[in-house]
């Protein structure tokens, strides 16, 4: 034994005390957050928010709170951000609201708002304090919960009476937003008040990149120097065939005229047929009939017939943004998000936005998504009162311009929208506003993904048939999938 | 016994032939890991031009700083360090415990824990997700790391306690039983004889468990949801769909990502093949 | 339980088991916690209908009606596993014992040979994923560039026998085609083949040279002793392989996960993928996503169970004293 006869006593002392420290600190670091989460006296100034998106949207929601911050110097706003847009934030909210630990305030897309929105507190008050009219088109109707007749009916009448160009300014288009639906008129309404107010949305128009079509040019496949202001949809299609060609004659197709846009994307183009999804009250299933044959034909003419579409096997893991990027594809489907991350490219300054082409009934319209914030009230009413203080932060001339001025969605408040186009103006973003003049809200039903899932499977199959059914009997068996009987009345 | 004449020429001859298919399977083996680095080399355009050569005419090293920039990267990686180095410490700690107690020690109802053992084994973790998820949430656990931790510290894995087991089992009894009749409690014994005697397995089962929590990917998913607090597995998946396809970006990232993992196994291979025993007996 | 019996009385036998009792204590707490609590929890829970908000109001029970209402995505993504196992475990087994043959040469530098093959397997996860989903781009990975240099190379060869050579020759889209993508996924799994390959390699590093030499002497060809004393010494190596590849196999879920795409046209559809997206996208049927592991599990268990008992008669357990010289 080499230890020192003075120490053998205190050393077995030490130890039990080291070793009774060590339990303690272990025991606190175990239970620690446990009394917190059943702490009965939550300091209320401590709001926690939860929110989905790419890293830009991380940084500008950070952007935002700081601001936040620096004008409510009491409050604190723990950002929860979730990378990505489907899926696992929307699950990851349901296990919140399971748990009863959802955030203070989280923000939603329109199709899981629908589903969750009886989880939220209504702030029909918040919308009334700014002004139901200063709202951008479409923005507070989205996300009013009330039978999809009315909340249709404004924008669907303006379809009609306005398939025009580009050029005419937003602030004239600006018209009032309906008064709220009793509940008599409303068979399917759940609930009649807004539970989220708009922040952000995005429109979707067509991506040309300037290089493929000057390139189209020179190979004299196209006569117009210069793309046209306003186009048909047979102007499109002869664009995409004029872009889509062998380049090095291997005899493979190399450069594409068009991305093949999922269905969702391809909506605006369905509406512009003049066919419809459903009917207003989003209760019977409509994308059958003429019009609706007509679309389609059109998307599989261009993906499989004119094969303007690269194949997935064309332009392996590559996916639509570098695809148009890398200029392999001339056009794509895409909402002004797509910009910020273009302007960090080479094709910064060599693309130009589209509108959707009008239809052979003179018919143009695109679809328009919002995203919501909403507020959980899972806690008391002062925490409350802040998550409400932070999103009426969210909806001032401040924030809104904050948003808008990233050029990756559009604002919520009328009064923004000019943040959006930038300075110098740009004509870009010019289309993305003048298109809200005829943009029309994503259709949404309780079961969204089921149905949006069953459609996607119809299309890539039937777009992959060498030996193909026609259009008719396309919307025929996918009127009679299981996911669409079951969720519309026959 | 043709065998025994051609000893020679034969011996060198196979030699030769070793050599090859070892050579052959090597690089086969490599090759992928090899076309993961050059293209993280690559600039973009590059790397979606079929025609473009694989070997970088000039190899592209900011694209190693551009993966810092894009994401917070060097944040993943500490975050994913603390989380493996505390987990695999748990794990070997408590593992190596229930293994002694399955092999040395008279475990009551031996047999029926042993083949609760292996069932978990072959459980899928799905199935526990959901209730798992509840009782950490009971806690007030979510948004923590403990959900991945503390899992480790309670038994570490099967796997790792089977390894224990199996190894604590082939040591010679009288090794064991001799340090008992010296008046060794069991802990002694298990301290001062088993672990050191344990070495390879100590090894093997830390690198593992380190490996294990590094590349876990669901853990983190649903338990963590501040961005800050996220794990290199979780930023990794976020290069492939935020930030458009950066395959270049993606691949220096995961360079980046492995080379932890890399320095644990080099260090600890030559543990591995002693550890790793399933010929003793397996009751 | 032989062996309890044929030791020498202990000294203190209740101290021991109380020492064992400690000892295991974080085990079996954990055992208790966070898997046999939660494995009764979702068995009761694949009995409900419960689409995983409030357990008040949304909670209903529904008896064995998701055991017996299945669905077709059930059997397209059990039919998935299954082809995917019954591919990628056997192959997996073959070379995986063919490359810890290799590697088992005394060899100089043999070291640097077993570091390489085991690589893949030790960065594994979402980073060989990833990589994986590279390598099987079928226009600019690394597979099929190989595959056309190849066929470059065989080009004028071929030429000799037809006139076209091997420019029809085809390349798959692997990843990006309903019947290729299986096939790449098992290609990988051969390539984080090393973790078997190391439990074969522990094994052969235990056949006494002795035997061999025995064999040997006795006339044995290299065919006949690497049945007769190699394939049985590394039977219980073989058998742990099978069922833990198998197991993991069918539970496979992280490249299905990562590497689905829409060109797949479900071929990835795994059978862990359909449970996650069972229990965690809309309509969100958690009890019937449970109700699918208890299926899977009572499968893989009773495979497993089988498996063992079957071949027990076939194994070739090396007892203790055999293999003592060794340490």
């Amino acid at each position: 034994m080499h230890a020192h006869r003075g120490s053998r006593k205190l050393i077995p002392v030490l130890r039990r005390t080291a070793q009774l420290i060590l339990i303690a600190a272990a025991t606190w670091w175990l239970f620690a957050d446990t009394i917190a989460r059943y702490r009965p006296t939550e300091n209320p100034n401590q709001i926690r928010f939860a929110h989905f998106g790419s890293h830009e949207d991380y940084t500008l929601w950070r952007k935002l709170i700081d601001a936040f911050e620096t004008a409510n110097p009491t409050i604190t706003i723990k950002q929860e951000f979730i990378p990505g847009w489907y899926g696992r934030y929307d699950s990851k909210i349901r296990r919140q609201i399971l748990s009863k630990t959802l955030p203070d305030i989280v923000l939603m897309q329109l199709a899981p708002y629908r589903r969750l929105a009886p989880h939220f507190q209504p702030i029909d008050d918040l919308a009334d304090a700014i002004g139901l009219e200063n709202f951008a088109p479409t923005a507070i109707q989205a996300f009013q919960f009330k039978s999809e007749k009315s909340k249709r009916a404004p924008t669907h009448t303006t379809n009609q009476s306005e398939p025009r160009p580009s050029g005419s300014g937003f602030a004239s288009k600006r018209k009032p937003t309906p008064n709220k639906p009793n509940a008599q008129e409303t068979p399917h309404t759940r609930d009649n008040t807004l539970h989220a107010l708009p922040v952000s949305g995005g429109n979707l128009l067509i991506y040309l990149n300037l290089d493929c079509y000057e390139e189209a040019v020179r190979r004299g496949r196209i006569l117009n120097p210069s793309p046209p202001d306003d186009w048909t949809m047979t102007d499109f299609q002869q664009l995409a065939e004029a872009m889509t060609y062998d380049e090095n004659n291997d005899g493979r197709l190399d450069r594409f005229g068009f991305w093949r846009p999922r269905w969702l994307y391809y909506i605006p183009f369905i509406w512009s047929f003049d066919a419809r999804l459903t009917n207003d009250a989003t209760t019977t299933w409509q994308l059958i009939g003429p019009n609706a044959e007509h679309a389609f034909d059109f998307y599989r003419e261009l993906a499989a017939t004119r094969r303007v579409c690269p194949k997935p096997s064309d332009l392996p893991q590559i996916i639509q943004d570098v695809g148009f990027l890398s200029g392999k594809v001339g056009m794509c489907v895409n909402g002004p998000w797509f910009q910020p991350f273009l302007a960090k490219t080479r094709l910064r300054d060599r693309y130009i936005v589209m509108t959707i082409p009008t239809g052979p009934n003179g018919i143009r319209a695109t679809r328009i998504t919002w995203d919501g914030l909403c507020i959980s009230g899972t806690r008391g009413q002062a925490a409350q009162r802040n998550a409400r203080a932070f999103v009426r932060f969210c909806l001032s001339s401040e924030a809104q311009g904050i948003i808008a001025r990233t050029g990756r969605a559009l604002p919520a408040l009328n009064e923004s929208l000019p943040e959006f186009l930038g300075q110098p103006t740009d004509d870009r973003r010019t289309s993305f506003i003048t298109a809200l003049s005829y943009a029309r809200l994503q259709p949404d039903w309780p079961e969204f993904v089921r149905v949006d899932r069953a459609i996607g499977r119809h299309l890539e199959k039937w777009i992959g048939e060498p030996e193909h059914v026609d259009a008719h009997a396309f919307l025929g068996a996918l009127a009679e999938d299981d996911a669409i009987r079951e969720s519309f009345e026959p | 016994m043709k065998i025994e004449v051609n000893t020679k020429p034969n011996r060198s001859w196979r030699t030769v032939l070793t050599y090859t298919a070892l050579c052959v399977v090597a690089t086969l083996f490599a090759l992928p890991l090899i076309a993961c680095l050059l293209t993280s080399l690559q600039p973009l355009e590059r790397v979606y031009d079929a025609n473009a050569p694989l070997l970088p005419s000039q190899p592209r090293w900011t694209n190693y700083v551009e993966v810092f920039r894009t994401l917070p990267f060097a944040r993943f990686m500490v975050n994913s360090t603390l989380i493996s180095t505390t987990a695999a410490f748990g794990a070997v700690l408590t593992s190596s415990m229930a293994g002694y107690a399955l092999a040395n020690l008279n475990l009551p109802y031996r047999r029926l824990w042993f083949t609760a053992l292996i069932a978990t084994l072959i459980l899928p973790s799905q199935i526990l997700f959901i209730p798992q998820f509840m009782l950490f949430d009971a806690l007030g656990w979510i948004g923590t790391y403990k959900p991945l931790i503390v899992p480790a510290w309670l038994g570490g894995g099967a796997f790792n306690i089977f390894l224990f087991r199996q190894f604590f089992k082939s040591i010679p009894k009288p090794l064991a039983e001799a340090a008992e009749l010296d008046g060794a409690s069991p802990w002694q014994c298990y301290r001062y004889v088993m672990m050191p005697t344990a070495r390879p397995v100590v090894v093997t089962a830390a690198s593992l468990s380190f490996m294990l929590h590094w590349r876990f990917f669901f853990g983190p998913l649903m338990y963590l949801s501040d961005f800050n607090t996220f794990p290199v597995s979780l930023g990794l998946r976020m290069y492939q769909t935020l930030a458009g396809t950066w395959i270049n970006l993606l691949m220096a990232a995961t360079v980046i990502s492995t080379i932890p993992l890399l320095a644990i196994f080099l260090m600890g291979q030559r543990f591995f093949p002693d550890a790793v025993s399933p010929n003793s007996d397996a009751d | 339980m032989i062996a309890s019996k044929r030791r020498p009385t202990k000294p203190e036998p209740h101290s021991r088991k109380r020492h064992a009792l400690l000892f295991a204590a974080p085990w079996l707490a954990g055992l208790v916690i966070l898997s046999i609590g939660p494995m009764f929890a979702s068995l009761i829970l694949s009995f409900t209908r419960w689409d995983g908000l409030s357990f008040s109001d949304g909670i209903e029970w529904v008896g064995t009606a998701n055991y017996h209402e299945l669905d077709d995505e059930f059997t397209k993504s059990l039919t998935n596993s299954l082809v995917y196992s019954a591919l990628a475990v056997p192959l997996g087994l073959i070379v995986s014992l063919a490359l810890a043959l290799l590697a088992n040469a005394r060899l100089r530098g043999i070291r640097i040979f077993r570091t390489i093959l085991m690589l893949p397997y030790m960065l594994g996860g979402v980073a060989t994923i990833m990589i994986a989903g590279w390598i099987f781009n079928p226009r600019f990975g690394l597979m099929n560039r190989c595959m056309n240099l190849a066929y470059a190379v065989l080009d004028p060869v071929v030429r000799i026998v037809n006139t076209t050579g091997t420019t029809d020759w085809p390349t798959p889209d692997w990843l990006y085609s309903p019947t290729a993508c299986k096939p790449a996924l098992v290609l990988l799994h051969l390539w984080l083949g090393g973790g078997s390959m190391l439990v074969f390699l522990a094994a052969l590093q235990r056949i006494p040279r002795s035997l061999h030499e025995a064999a040997r002497l006795d006339g044995a060809g290299t065919a006949s002793r690497f049945r007769h004393v190699t394939l049985v010494h590394l039977s219980p190596a073989i058998l742990f392989n099978l069922i833990v590849g198998w197991v993991f196999a069918m539970q496979a879920f992280d490249q299905s996960y990562l590497l689905y795409n829409r060109s797949q046209r479900d071929g990835l559809l795994f059978y862990m993928l359909n449970v996650y997206r069972t229990a965690f996208d809309a309509p969100y049927r958690m009890g019937y996503a449970a109700a699918l592991c208890w299926i899977l599990f009572c499968i893989l268990a009773i495979t497993a169970g089988s498996l063992f008992v079957f071949t027990r008669k076939r194994i070739y357990y090396v007892s203790q004293s055999q293999h003592a010289p060794i340490y």
